[in-house]
């Protein structure tokens, strides 16, 4: 079948979509040509086949079997990032024609492979630049490497970032994980011949040059993103086994890890599309501060402590919801629909943006920590409070209560205090 | 039957909560190795984070900040920064600082670092106490002993709230263990006659008085024939764990334990003291003080007591004293010799 080679996934202007684009596959007859030129027509996709293209293309100056190959890197760049939507246009809200507008936008016009013949308009696909970045001798097939490159974009990269989304490449992975946790991925979703002692082994020869690599790479180019491994660097790894051998064990034991790893992350997504913006403790200010100051009339304790709030709010709050960034109207709009009483998802739908992005924009307890713990400071100066400085409990306590306070109602129907400044400071002029 | 359906793995991870985004710049620096530069950007997400939150809080020190065996100081706090990568879920604290009570931090935060993408998670802090407890369980490797995250809470909010409300003699330096006596040689105590005290004791925060001095400032007498008196500072901490040097004059709960010897002109017998910070006070309840001379043991608890006392007498044996809080772990001196 060689569709894989005839076939260039990539976006296209379609003028009848809502965005004028789309995701889609075209079957490009300067590759049908060079396949039948090359004897290639009747293949399975294989590394030998792409040994024989890459050859051509290099060596013969072949823009149609190096059109094969963009054609090639196409598909497991595109199956990556429709399950990057799959997993995450719910919780972050990620778009797939902005996605693949990262790397999929090569039109297929033909280019020479040197880079040094220039193309016209300057314009290089990312596929393009793929194929001339892959090294057969760097130990792993074409598509993976072309997963990695996609992996390693940074234009992408930060896409993802900004919703909340972090890219985190095998390599990295693996060098993150903990012997025992890595013991416990290969005991539980290991593929391979490696026993969990020989996978752990592995593990320990492979921590400290990806450290060292990375290290240089990093002095050379400034940057410390973008490094990828290879053959050198495998066969460095375990100098008696194949490169190619290395790298498969090494990118199995990164693929259980990252199995043991998505349970875990998929709970994190659970929680970010829960509808209530966050969640407090339901402790009441009032028991708090008898366990606080038993010796002092809860009123009078009241009395300073609403005091005490108002006037962390004032200091912090103005800046809040004028903050001067780029996402400002965003932040707007959060901040008016939750002084309205919006929940989670009313909020994302008013100010369209994903479930995910209502609590990192609005950071409610991060804010209500930090206004909590201004007013504890100021609740320090008066006697009944002066024992907060002695005790770790006792300080925890009191800014857990004030915190709360600011997002809970203290009695049903009332509005929680942070909300209800936030109403009257938006209604100013 | 019908088999689950396969796990599909996740292509990326989920941004931590309350992770700190930094500038594509941040990550952009050629000098130092990995760990300095995942420190470097740590330093600066703290930096941030401050400034999101409109706190001024003093950071240093201001050379070398980026050394990752440096502690920092938080507003006069001694911080230890423990760094590791985004996706991990362990980190490995550096153990050095934590041999001894002078150098130990009264804080630990750690820093998940995401060198790629330019983003540090902070997942929370430890108190000194807490990490003592947490590094109990823990195995120790190479002067590191591995910590899961897990046992880290509040993220970094804990930190600056802990900071600011806390007057730093609440957070006591703490060593990771405490002198032992199968580490340290004996003490002879003759020697305190001619000033010399030996660093086991000193750096428990001991020192000698004459004990003419210590009946005139505190009004308690120290034993007939006294010839001086050795004066530990101790005290109880947040969880009751048993503190001591300059710590203990942060604790709520201040006492002291005496060693006196006395004699006509040599030491001949050893007098152990408990009493509290002022003459006169309560000892808190459960103190049990111990001492075991050869095949000879003693052993005291307190109880609504102002003090306690134990007598030894010189022989050839060895004398080892310990001090335990209810729960907590025994504070051991260094063995003591009185001449036979």
């Amino acid at each position: 079948m060689a569709d894989d080679y005839e076939k260039l996934s990539s976006l296209r202007a379609a003028p009848a979509t809502e965005r004028g684009m789309n995701l889609s596959s075209t079957r490009l007859s300067a590759a049908v040509a060079a396949l039948d030129r090359l004897g290639l027509a009747a293949e399975t996709p294989s590394a030998p086949v792409d040994r024989q293209l890459l050859s051509s293309a290099t060596q013969a100056a072949d823009q149609g079997a190096l059109l094969c190959l963009r054609c090639r890197v196409s598909h497991p760049m595109e199956a990556k990032l429709r399950a990057l939507h799959r997993q995450f246009a719910a919780a972050r809200g990620l778009d797939l024609i902005t996605l693949a507008s990262y790397v999929l936008d090569d039109d297929g016009r033909p280019l020479p492979y040197s880079d040094s013949a220039g193309s016209p308009g300057g314009f290089v696909p990312f596929g393009l630049d793929v194929v001339r970045s892959y090294d057969i001798d760097k130990g792993c097939g074409l598509p993976p490497w072309a997963r990695q490159k996609l992996q390693a974009h940074n234009g992408l990269k930060a896409y993802l970032r900004e919703n909340g989304v972090l890219l985190i490449g095998d390599w990295a992975l693996l060098a993150d994980a903990s012997p025992t946790r890595l013991r416990q991925a290969w005991e539980a979703f290991g593929k391979g011949g490696l026993t969990a002692d020989q996978a752990v082994a592995l593990h320990r020869s492979y921590l400290p040059l990806y450290r060292q690599a990375k290290e240089e790479h990093r002095s050379r180019t400034g940057r410390q993103g973008n490094w990828l491994p290879d053959g050198a660097f495998f066969q460095q790894v375990a100098p008696n086994r194949p490169a190619v051998d290395t790298c498969a064990a090494l990118k199995a034991m990164a693929d259980a890890v990252r199995l043991l790893k998505t349970g875990a992350w998929q709970r994190q997504f659970s929680l970010d599309q829960e509808d209530a913006p966050e969640l407090s403790d339901p402790r009441s200010l009032e028991n708090d501060l008898e366990e606080q100051s038993p010796e002092t009339h809860p009123a009078e304790l009241r009395v300073s402590i609403e005091a005490a709030l108002q006037r962390a709010l004032d200091k912090q709050l103005p800046q809040l919801v004028s903050p001067q960034s780029h996402d400002s109207a965003l932040l707007g709009c959060l901040w008016a629909g939750y002084a309205d009483g919006l929940g989670q998802r009313p909020l994302a739908e008013r100010c369209g943006c994903s479930q995910g992005q209502v609590s990192k924009k609005l950071k409610l307890q991060q804010h209500a920590t930090t206004i909590a713990t201004a007013a504890a400071l100021d609740l320090q100066r008066q006697p009944a409070f002066s024992a907060l400085a002695c005790s770790v409990q006792a300080a925890e306590r009191l800014v857990d209560a004030l915190r709360n306070h600011l997002l809970e109602p203290e009695r049903e129907g009332e509005v929680p205090p942070l909300r209800r400044w936030l109403r009257s400071q938006l209604a100013q002029p | 039957m019908t088999m689950p359906p396969p796990i599909e793995p996740l292509e990326a991870m989920p941004l931590p909560d309350g992770a700190v985004l930094l500038s594509e710049s941040a990550g952009v620096t050629t000098t130092g190795d990995w760990r300095r530069h995942w420190r470097r950007l740590a330093l600066a997400a703290m930096g941030q984070a401050m400034a999101e939150r409109q706190l001024q809080l003093p950071l240093g020190p201001d050379l070398e900040a980026d050394d990752p065996k440096r502690l920092l100081a938080l507003n006069r706090f001694a911080l230890q920064l423990a760094i590791t990568g985004i996706s991990s879920d362990q980190v490995e604290v550096d153990a050095g600082c934590w041999q001894s009570a002078a150098t130990a931090p009264q804080l630990l935060i750690a820093a998940c670092v995401d060198g790629d993408n330019s983003v540090v998670h902070f997942p929370g802090v430890l108190t000194g106490e807490e990490f003592i407890a947490a590094a109990r369980s823990a195995p120790q490797l190479d002067g590191t002993i591995p910590l899961d995250l897990d046992r880290f809470r509040g993220g970094i909010d804990r930190l600056f709230s802990l900071v600011q409300l806390l007057d730093p003699a609440a957070l006591p330096r703490l060593a990771l263990a405490p002198p032992t006596t199968l580490l340290q040689p004996a003490v002879a105590v003759i020697d305190w006659l001619s000033g010399q005290l030996a660093a086991s004791l000193s750096g428990l925060g001991g020192s000698l008085q004459p004990a003419t001095a210590l009946a005139f400032r505190s009004g308690v007498t120290a034993a007939e024939g006294a010839l001086t008196v050795l004066s530990i500072p101790l005290g109880l901490g947040a969880g009751g764990a048993l503190v001591y040097g300059e710590a203990a004059a942060g604790c709520i709960e201040r006492f002291q334990l005496q060693i006196i010897p006395s004699g006509a002109t040599t030491p001949e017998r050893l007098r152990l003291r408990l009493i509290g910070a002022m003459a006169g006070d309560l000892l808190p309840a459960g103190l049990t003080l111990t001492a075991v001379q050869g095949s000879h043991r003693q052993t005291i608890t307190s109880q609504l007591s102002t003090s306690l006392e134990l007598e030894l007498q010189g022989a050839q044996d060895l004398i080892e004293v310990s001090l335990t809080a209810p729960g907590g772990e025994p504070l051991q001196l260094p063995p003591l010799r009185l001449p036979a």
